[in-house]
């Protein structure tokens, strides 16, 4: 599947208005020749002004099967706001929750994936583990800001961070508009929502017991 | 005879002191808070600063053997303004305990700052959180000055500005960012305060002379009617005053947020009181929003006292659940208005019905300098931003011309507009109950408040040489 280059990501941003399906948005884009460069194939993505830690002394373990688990961990956690132009410190092998100041949506044909600037992963700087974004996805990106250095980093909102490539998908011509993501249309960074995997986990829960789910005999 | 030390007069001096201590221990836990900006932390350290003058000046009474066995008055009288301006202190100080950032609507400050920034060019302001369902302005470095200078203290210690405004929202409601338009509102409550030649807006409503003797002429025979004449006019000039206060305030936020104040308005205030219910402080609600309409009315280009009918506004405001809204509030709120009764808040109501033209014409060349909301300026914009709500996405810029800034103003009139007609459709596109669609559509507003603000210094800071 080909990826998208920056005349092409241009092209679906500002002269697809009249065609809601294939309409790409990531808003805002301060500015266009560094962040959508030609001759690559990416846009670049801000920092955005709020981080989300947890206190580490309120949590005992992450049970991710218990039920409860993300009021739990919601209630474990504190969002500060750090305005362009000040700064939130990142120290060696702290973890925090971070967002792009970019508002997303993807069209039904495109998906995309984020990744680390590169000079920013020479400082040791580890920003996205669930990299994918799906099509139809509309939201801010979840950071996951991890700093894997000796020494603290400062980061500064509003600074150029990841980068999104964009490829087309293929899908069936009768295919369904895909599920909407968990996260649809959030203008905040949060938690996972673990929770809501419930059938999953109760599945899991009941491998171990084999008095009420005793194995079949084949 | 020796002397005896202490004495209720040191017990008073030393519990005093003592309370002014722990003040300092709390003003020290707040420092210690997280704030958005710095101007939280200046203001502490000004309090602090005035309430280390205060227990200065307690020790020095507390030194005085003249005040302290043998007593007087004059001292005795300090001893009283200095519990007075701690007391003072104290409640401007509990308004800082709400101004954390989470707690705060941040987006909100920079809108309000450019809103008055033609009024005044070295504003400060604090956004904080009250614990009640309200919204509230004051001035607490001039307040403390006044009080201070009342009191006959001199307050040495210099504040971080002398232009800062503290404005409260309901705490309870952070996200509910289209009501936030009557923030508005509460900067108007500090033009009209720091603005002096508004003091003569009550000047432009008389009271007919004539009603308040058919009033007085109602009083049971017996009853000497001299100072019930007296009275009723001391009282009815003081609740026009107060009531002229509030009308203006609501000009004021009119004419810099437009018809968004209005849907605002209708929100938020019928569920504070009866519709019809007047108090010494605050006209009706009813009157409130009359006077409202009129404004839209007349910006509109229809009879101001004429009841527009759903098809009139839907002209203006794109999509038929905003304009169905505005006919429906309009006819109850005028159609259904009951005539003005032989009661002193009548009178003044009336009077000021009457007077409103006159009055809005004082307003106006008093704040020239407001940037004014025309919403046929911006009718276009408006259309864009509510396509863009429509699309599901913050409608921080314009389509066309692409990347266009969107005006923060424009915004919150857009997100009303969608308010109150994009719910359906985008609940059952997203599959949505109703209640997630709304926070959805407060939320967009919210992110484009903060992502236009972005956009805008962006430009600013880009044309001052990168």
């Amino acid at each position: 599947m080909p990826v998208q280059s920056g005349g092409v990501i241009r092209q679906r941003l500002w002269e697809s208005f009249d065609q809601p399906l294939r309409r790409l948005v990531v808003t805002p884009i301060l500015d266009p020749g560094r962040q959508i460069k030609e001759g690559e194939a990416s846009i670049d993505l801000r920092l955005g002004v709020r981080f989300t830690v947890s206190h580490r002394g309120k949590l005992g373990e992450i049970d991710t099967n218990n039920p409860d688990f993300d009021a739990l961990f919601a209630a474990a956690l504190h969002t500060y706001y750090v305005p362009i132009g000040s700064h939130f410190v990142l120290h060696p092998d702290y973890f925090a929750l971070g967002e792009t100041l970019e508002y997303i949506k993807m069209p039904e044909d495109l998906a995309g994936y984020v990744v680390t600037r590169s000079s920013w992963g020479r400082h040791g700087l580890v920003i996205a583990t669930a990299v994918g974004v799906h099509p139809g996805y509309s939201g801010v990106l979840t950071l996951e800001l991890r700093n894997l250095a000796e020494v603290p980093l400062r980061l500064y909102p509003g600074r150029s961070i990841l980068q999104l490539f964009l490829h087309d998908v293929n899908k069936l011509a009768d295919e369904q508009r895909l599920r909407p993501s968990t996260y649809e249309a959030g203008t905040r960074s949060g938690p996972g929502l673990l929770g809501r995997d419930a059938g999953e986990m109760q599945a899991i829960s009941r491998f171990g017991d084999w008095k009420k789910h005793p194995p079949r005999l084949s | 005879m020796a002397i005896q030390s202490g004495g209720w007069r040191d017990h008073l001096i030393r519990a005093q002191i003592a309370r002014s201590r722990a003040f300092k221990d709390y003003l020290t836990a707040l420092r210690a808070r997280e704030f958005s900006s710095d101007l939280p932390r200046e203001l502490l350290s000004f309090y602090d600063a005035v309430n280390d003058g205060i227990v200065a000046k307690l020790q020095d009474l507390r030194g005085d053997l003249l005040f302290r066995d043998f007593g007087d008055d004059a001292a005795e009288v300090h001893l009283v303004r200095y519990s007075e301006l701690y007391q003072f202190l104290y409640s401007v100080t509990s308004d800082l305990e709400h101004v954390e950032a989470s707690r705060t609507i941040v987006e909100f400050s920079p809108l309000l700052h450019r809103l008055a920034l033609p009024h005044s060019k070295d504003l400060r302001l604090v956004l904080h959180a009250l614990p009640e369902v309200n919204y509230s302005w004051a001035d607490p470095v001039s307040l403390l000055r006044d009080i201070a200078r009342q009191l006959e203290i001199s307050v040495d210690e210099s504040p971080p500005s002398r232009n800062v405004w503290s404005i409260g929202f309901p705490g309870l409601q952070p996200g509910q960012t289209l009501v936030h338009t009557l923030l508005s509102h509460e900067l108007g409550h500090g033009i009209v305060h720091s603005e002096s030649s508004l003091g003569s807006l009550r000047a432009q409503v008389r009271i007919s002379a004539e009603r308040i003797k058919a009033l007085v002429q109602g009083v049971p025979p017996g009853v000497p009617r001299a100072p019930v004449r007296r009275f009723l006019r001391r009282y009815l000039n003081r609740v026009l005053g107060k009531w002229v206060d509030e009308i203006a305030c609501d000009v004021i936020g009119y004419t810099l947020t437009g018809p968004a104040f209005l849907f605002a308005s209708i929100h938020f205030l019928p569920a504070l009181a009866a519709l019809d219910s007047a108090s010494q402080e605050y006209p009706s609600i009813r009157l409130r929003l009359s006077l409202l309409f009129r404004l839209l009315k007349a910006e509109l280009g229809y009879s101001p006292r004429e009841v527009c009918t759903d098809a009139q506004y839907e002209q203006w405001f794109i999509k038929e659940g905003a304009a169905r809204f505005l006919g429906e509030w309009d006819r109850h709120i005028n159609a259904d208005a009951p005539p003005y009764g032989d009661n002193p808040h009548d009178i003044v109501a009336e009077a000021i019905d009457q007077s409103f033209e006159a009055l809005l014409q004082a307003i106006g060349s008093k704040v020239q300098r407001l940037r004014r909301y025309r919403f046929t300026d911006h009718r276009d914009q408006v259309r864009q931003l509510v396509g863009r709500l429509d699309f599901s996405v913050p409608p921080n810029e314009l389509d066309q011309p692409p990347r266009a800034v969107a005006d923060a103003v424009c915004i919150m009139n857009a997100g009303w507009i969608a308010y109150l007609s994009l719910v359906e459709p985008l609940s059952s596109e997203h599959g949505w109950d109703e209640w997630t669609t709304r926070s959805r559509i407060e939320e967009w507003v919210a992110k484009a408040l903060e992502l236009q603000e972005v956009q805008r210094r962006w430009d600013e800071v880009s044309s001052n040489g990168g």
